[in-house]
């Protein structure tokens, strides 16, 4: 375990701060990426460091320090999540689907880099909205490996699960959110 | 002599693609993928979905004042 932690376990309230500095930024935007509001994604940085700081003895160093937050966060922004909203019942569907098309678009050309460029404010909401379809499970693990660059193992250890789990997860969001792009791009064509 | 993937084996790997890209495994397929258009054009539509989501989702700076009142909360210096 380094100084820092051990300083900020004393109550140093520079060594603290230096946490509060380092991790910020990154709980932030996970707030702003699960829960899609500046005041959620406050509320959750101020609960994920209110519990870090409480707890902090009990962080053995097993992980890394920034895993453990993430873990922390994680979790709070899965319970603000749960908290009065409709449950999504694609779950089945997500589970049971094979995919059996995955090259259905093989041949109608990738997704064409110019577009990245020009990523526009309906474009924005389609893909916020296909995230929103899909079940938390998928979503969460598409986040913290995807947008927030998370490594498979840290994932499985932020979420408490296997290696597997997050790897199956999310080639079934990818895949998905693939297909709702490519369905997408072909509504746009056909406009 | 150098193992050729089955064009089953690159499809079920190509779904993984962007996974860990730096695992081994994953350089190898990629290398493999070079030899399958079909492939590669799956493996670019994985990329773009990802790099399109992270731009839909982009990160920011957290506001001053998140901050202050972040550190009022926890009783820590400005």
């Amino acid at each position: 375990m380094n100084n820092t932690i051990e300083l900020a376990i004393q109550g140093n309230k520079a060594a603290q701060t230096a946490i509060v500095n380092d991790y910020s930024e990154r709980i932030y935007n996970l707030g702003l990426h699960f829960l899609k509001n500046e005041q959620d994604a406050e509320d959750l940085l101020q609960e994920t460091f209110i519990k870090v700081f409480d707890n902090l003895d009990k962080f053995q160093g097993k992980s890394g320090l920034y895993t453990w937050i993430y873990r922390i966060a994680t979790n709070i922004a899965l319970m603000k999540l749960r908290k009065g909203k409709r449950e999504i019942l694609v779950d089945d569907f997500m589970e049971n689907y094979d995919f059996p098309e995955v090259h259905r678009h093989a041949h109608s050309g990738e997704i064409p880099s110019p577009l990245i460029a020009i990523l526009n404010d309906e474009l924005k909401r389609e893909l916020s909205a296909a995230l929103e379809r899909i079940p938390e499970k998928y979503k969460t693990v598409f986040i913290l490996r995807d947008v927030e660059n998370l490594s498979t193992r840290e994932a499985a250890e932020v979420l408490s699960i296997t290696e597997n789990n997050v790897k199956v997860r999310l080639k079934r969001a990818r895949t998905y959110l693939r297909e709702e792009l490519c369905n997408y791009f072909e509504n746009c064509k056909s406009a | 002599m150098v193992r050729k993937f089955s064009h089953n084996d690159v499809d079920k790997l190509c779904q993984y693609l962007g996974d860990d890209l730096s695992d081994e495994k994953c350089e190898e397929i990629k290398r493999e993928v070079n030899n399958c258009p079909d492939c590669n054009v799956i493996l670019n539509e994985v990329k773009g979905t990802i790099e399109l989501y992270r731009k839909a989702l982009p990160q920011k700076s957290v506001p001053d004042s998140v901050i202050n009142r972040l550190k009022i909360i926890l009783q820590l210096p400005e």
